[in-house]
């Protein structure tokens, strides 16, 4: 959208609109970014707090019915003829570009909720500050490791990221989900219980399907020929059978309700129509 | 690096036996390690590309980036909390637009899928009835399961409630293959983690003990 | 038979450390003793198998990345087949993550396989690098129109005009499949918004867990096969010919899966016996 980009142009910030150029440092720029943050946030913010009480939820509302509006209109007026595009569809491609910087920028909420935790835990030296040492520190490591290897690309600092990567995310967290396998067995054996008809169908049908999906169920009936009605009772066989009709039937209608509602959902929010306790807040 | 990586694991593990101080520490551990990369992740594949070279570049205007993800820090103020409502909503209403959209991409070709035929005429006999009986069946399930979840108005008549008790019963093979399913994607991860165990880690303590 | 059923009583009770103690030895015999079984493959293996090998030589296929450390243990032998099959059959191909974790994942495999099998990065692939899971629908739509302007550039901060295979590359009509290999539920919005309106093939390589829910899709044609977890990626390296690890861990997944059903017997005749004896 060019006319857009000529406007922003325009009006862009002091510092690093008009003050900066492309060779300058790279700590120039910094300062440059925080100094029109400042400014140009400080306008925003004071024409927000000029909304009064009553109009914010009318305001949020009409910014959310806006935002909605470009996707399910630019979906809704026809394309032009030959093209997959309408007078909306360049708009729609900013928009993703804003979003994803947006919720790149977000990553900093749950980062700033565990810092915070963290750094209380130690400041005040609670039952099990040095686990939240251990948290900074291991926080940090990552974290220079990888600008390091970004900054000076060298086989030092990538092997160094790469342990760090290793050692404290890919281990741990592969440890962490594959626990859940010895609680599966302590449930299978002390909370497994077949107390109705129900609930022994489904066990069947969870043995069918867990023994033709692995080797082991093929094994056990290999000897039955693999072609004319006699081959629907091989376990890979029967177990497919079970995934592909009736499992897929039931999910097939789980699914149906499921999307119906999203949309219904959907609706709701985008038209600002959602109850409940975050939505009804005083503003 | 294994020694290492073997270390954290059995203190992981070690969970199993009783609740301790190792666990608890490689749990920190793993926690700050994946919100530093995290971090370092949203800098260089996202922020530096298209946010930071383009104001470096001359495109200024993209401080307005900044200034709106801002908005979403006022959830921490009590006072100004209305702020990250602004931002919230405006990605809330950005996604539920393309819910239409999104809707008639997934579900046009299932309803389609839906219709399967009741006779079909296969190859053979036996595959034709064979085929025609996993029809029939769909769509008994389909109906049933989709007259279980009708909670529009309560099922007192035999005409609504038989089909919505048939489908709470086909729901079991849902649930079956689903519980199956799950097994085996557990042990599979508990798998790869003997595996790491037993010929990445074990070696290297036989070679360090000399047996 | 009596004396049987008192012991299954007194077991309710058992210690759970000696049940995962159990488990634990279980899983290691086969793999300490390399045991491994025949491996039948079922016809979604084969259907993304043949949707690779059908991939037009003109066109890119994109690999998503969209898993993290957890589910490593399903998703790398997935991901290591898929895309040694790319590189035997010279079928160029890009990474995209939706997971910060499943692209470090992600170029770190190309890269190992690339090496191994002599291809080039920039010609033979490329890595887009890592974009937030929140914006998952927007990315979609937007590349799905105008790829180079959306994606911008790759993971190293290089423009995609520079990249030799990423010339000629405007949308998704030059993409010629999409493999999603996920732990988390991308696989709707690639077909709700790249398949529905495109109809650019999809395959899909979920953990297990996620399986049954996509044979609706499977049905419907939205995705031309599927690699169901660890189990998926051992009939797609047979199909390769080939026995990595996911062949070799099937013999323990075997194991497991019977102990499992045993123990879930053995728990309902306990508490079934146990239940009598309380009512007598």
């Amino acid at each position: 959208m060019p006319i857009l980009r000529h406007i922003l142009y325009f009006l862009r910030p002091p510092v690093t609109g008009f003050l900066l150029h492309p060779s300058s440092p790279w700590y120039l720029w910094a300062l440059g970014v925080v100094a029109d943050f400042i400014i140009v946030g400080g306008i925003i913010f004071y024409l927000l707090k000029l909304i009064p009480n009553r109009g914010r939820k009318i305001f949020i509302g009409i910014v959310t019915f806006l935002c909605g509006a470009v996707y399910a209109v630019e979906f809704f007026i026809p394309s032009k003829a030959g093209k997959d595009a309408n007078f909306l569809t360049p708009l729609t491609q900013q928009v993703d570009m804003v979003t994803t910087i947006l919720y790149a920028f977000a990553v900093g909420l749950g980062v700033y909720s565990l810092i915070s935790f963290h750094g209380k835990k130690i400041a005040k030296m609670r039952a099990g500050w040095p686990n939240s040492l251990a948290f900074f520190i291991a926080f940090l490591a990552l974290m220079i490791a990888g600008f390091w290897k970004d900054a000076a690309p060298s086989k030092i600092s990538a092997n160094l990221y790469d342990l760090f990567f290793k050692v404290g995310v890919a281990n741990p967290g592969a440890t962490m989900f594959s626990i859940i396998g010895f609680y599966i067995i302590s449930a299978a054996y002390r909370a497994f219980r077949i107390r109705s008809a129900e609930a022994t169908l489904m066990l069947v049908a969870a043995f069918i399907v867990m023994l033709g999906q692995v080797p082991i169920g093929a094994f056990l009936t290999h000897q039955i020929p693999n072609h004319g009605v006699w081959g629907f009772f091989r376990f890979e066989n029967l177990s497919y059978w079970i995934l592909r009709v009736p499992n897929m039937a039931a999910q097939r209608g789980v699914s149906f309700g499921v999307e119906i509602g999203a949309l219904a959902m959907s609706l709701r929010l985008w038209l600002s129509l959602e109850r409940g306790s975050f939505f009804e807040q005083e503003l | 690096m294994v020694w290492l990586a073997a270390i954290i694991t059995l203190a992981l593990f070690s969970i199993l036996y009783k609740e301790n101080t190792a666990y608890r520490l490689a749990e920190h551990i793993f926690i700050g390690a994946a919100s530093g990369y995290l971090v370092y992740t949203a800098w260089s594949q996202i922020l530096k590309p298209m946010w930071w070279d383009k104001i470096v570049q001359g495109e200024s205007y993209w401080i307005l980036a900044l200034v709106a993800s801002s908005m979403f820090y006022f959830v921490f103020n009590q006072k100004y909390v209305w702020i990250s409502r602004l931002m919230f909503g405006a990605l809330m209403g950005l996604i539920s637009g393309m819910a239409f959209k999104g809707f008639a991409g997934y579900n046009m070709d299932q309803i389609h899928a839906s219709f399967k035929p009741v006779i079909v005429h296969g190859h053979s006999f036996s595959q034709s009835l064979g085929q025609s009986l996993s029809n029939l069946l769909f769509i008994f399930i389909l109906l049933t399961v989709m007259a279980y979840f009708f909670f529009s108005f309560e099922h007192k008549s035999r005409v609504t409630s038989l089909p919505s008790r048939t489908g709470r019963w086909v729901l079991m093979f849902a649930f079956g293959a689903m519980f199956g399913a799950t097994v085996m994607a557990r042990m599979s991860l508990l798998i790869g983690r003997m595996n790491f165990l037993i010929h990445d880690w074990l070696p290297l303590v036989r070679r360090f003990f000399h047996f | 038979m009596n004396l049987f059923l008192n012991w299954l009583e007194k077991l309710q009770h058992i210690d759970s450390r000696i049940l995962y103690l159990l488990l634990a030895v279980v899983l290691a015999i086969p793999l300490v003793f390399n045991m491994s079984l025949p491996i039948p493959i079922s016809p979604a293996a084969q259907g993304a198998y043949d949707a690779v090998e059908h991939i037009p030589s003109d066109k890119i296929a994109i690999v998503s990345v969209n898993w993290s450390s957890g589910t490593e243990a399903e998703n790398q032998p997935q991901m290591d087949a898929l895309i040694r099959h790319l590189f035997l059959r010279h079928k160029k191909f890009a990474i995209l993550a939706f997971d910060p974790q499943g692209s470090k994942f992600g170029e770190d495999t190309a890269a190992r396989l690339s090496k191994e099998l002599g291809k080039t990065y920039g010609k033979d692939w490329m890595d887009f690098g890592f974009r937030p899971i929140e914006n998952m629908v927007l990315t979609m739509q937007g590349m799905a129109r105008d790829l180079p302007g959306t994606l911008v550039s790759d993971i190293h901060g290089t423009p995609l005009s520079a990249i030799p295979m990423m010339r000629g590359v405007k949308d998704i009509h030059d993409v010629g499949l999409i493999a999603d290999i996920t732990s988390i539920g991308t696989i709707q919005a690639w077909i709700a918004f790249i398949y529905g309106p495109y109809r650019t093939p999809l395959v899909y390589a979920p953990t297990a867990v996620m399986a049954p829910e996509a044979f609706n899709m499977l049905d419907a044609g939205q995705i031309k096969g599927m690699l169901i977890g660890m189990k998926g990626a051992a009939e797609y390296e047979k199909l390769l010919g080939r026995k990595d690890f996911a062949t070799k861990a099937t013999a323990s997944l075997s194991t497991s899966h019977l102990l499992i059903i045993v123990m879930i017997i053995l728990g309902n005749v306990g508490y079934i016996s146990s239940r009598r004896r309380r009512r007598e």
